[in-house]
């Protein structure tokens, strides 16, 4: 149990240093006026998804810090934390949901690449990139973990 | 795979918590077990044949498991 308090510990730390980072970047985009795009407006959405997407990891890692701040302190609370986490049946359940999200992934984006094709260049290679990427990803996994266990 | 968790589980007069807790499990764990809905590891089914003091297979039935 020692060891997995200084395991919170050490994840409290590296999310502090996450949530310094967004923030960083959430203040960034509030001074800047930089436009990717010649429409004001989709420069402005695309601003907006990327501090809503960084004050809701802002949000969540604060949340989560305070959870394991009161956990490294409470036995009774770090033991029920370290049971949720080490589960056998959640574990089991997460590597199946893992697995299916890949192949339905894969052949999501598989779809859209040919439909994309008759659409628009651009986002037919971004999706072929999208594909190389998930793909190289999910078999170095597999490599890794194969050799591990 | 059937099992004999919610018997033992009852006569030693406990709640799903306290035997999930004694073996190092959530409750829903333990309720898909009663509930024949999820097969234990061997960690885990050795650990709660120890804690009822009982062997696997008085606990777990593996009778009905398919055959290799």
């Amino acid at each position: 149990m020692e060891a997995y308090r200084k395991k919170l510990i050490t994840r409290i730390v590296w999310q502090l240093i996450i949530i310094v980072v967004a923030s960083g970047f959430v203040i960034f985009n509030f001074i800047t006026v930089a436009q990717l795009e010649e429409q004001e407006h989709i420069a402005i959405q695309i601003k907006g998804f990327q501090v809503g997407m960084f004050s809701a990891w802002i949000v969540m890692f604060l949340t989560g810090i305070i959870k394991k701040a009161i956990a490294v302190r409470n036995e009774a609370v770090l033991k029920k934390m370290y049971i949720k986490e080490h589960d056998e049946r959640t574990r089991s359940i997460q590597k199946e949901v893992a697995s299916a999200t890949v192949w339905i992934s894969v052949l999501s984006l598989i779809f859209a690449i040919v439909i994309a094709g008759f659409y628009s260049s651009a986002v037919f290679y971004t999706l072929v990139g999208a594909l190389i990427y998930l793909s190289t990803v999910a078999c170095g996994a597999k490599i890794y973990f194969q050799r591990r266990m | 795979m059937k099992t004999k968790i919610q018997e033992l589980r009852k006569q030693n007069k406990l709640s799903q918590e306290e035997l999930a807790l004694a073996v190092g499990v959530t409750r829903q764990t333990i309720i898909s077990l009663e509930r024949e809905r999820y097969t234990a590891s061997l960690v885990l089914a050795y650990r709660i044949a120890r804690f009822f003091g009982a062997t696997i297979e008085e606990v777990f039935d593996l009778s009905d498991s398919e055959e290799m």
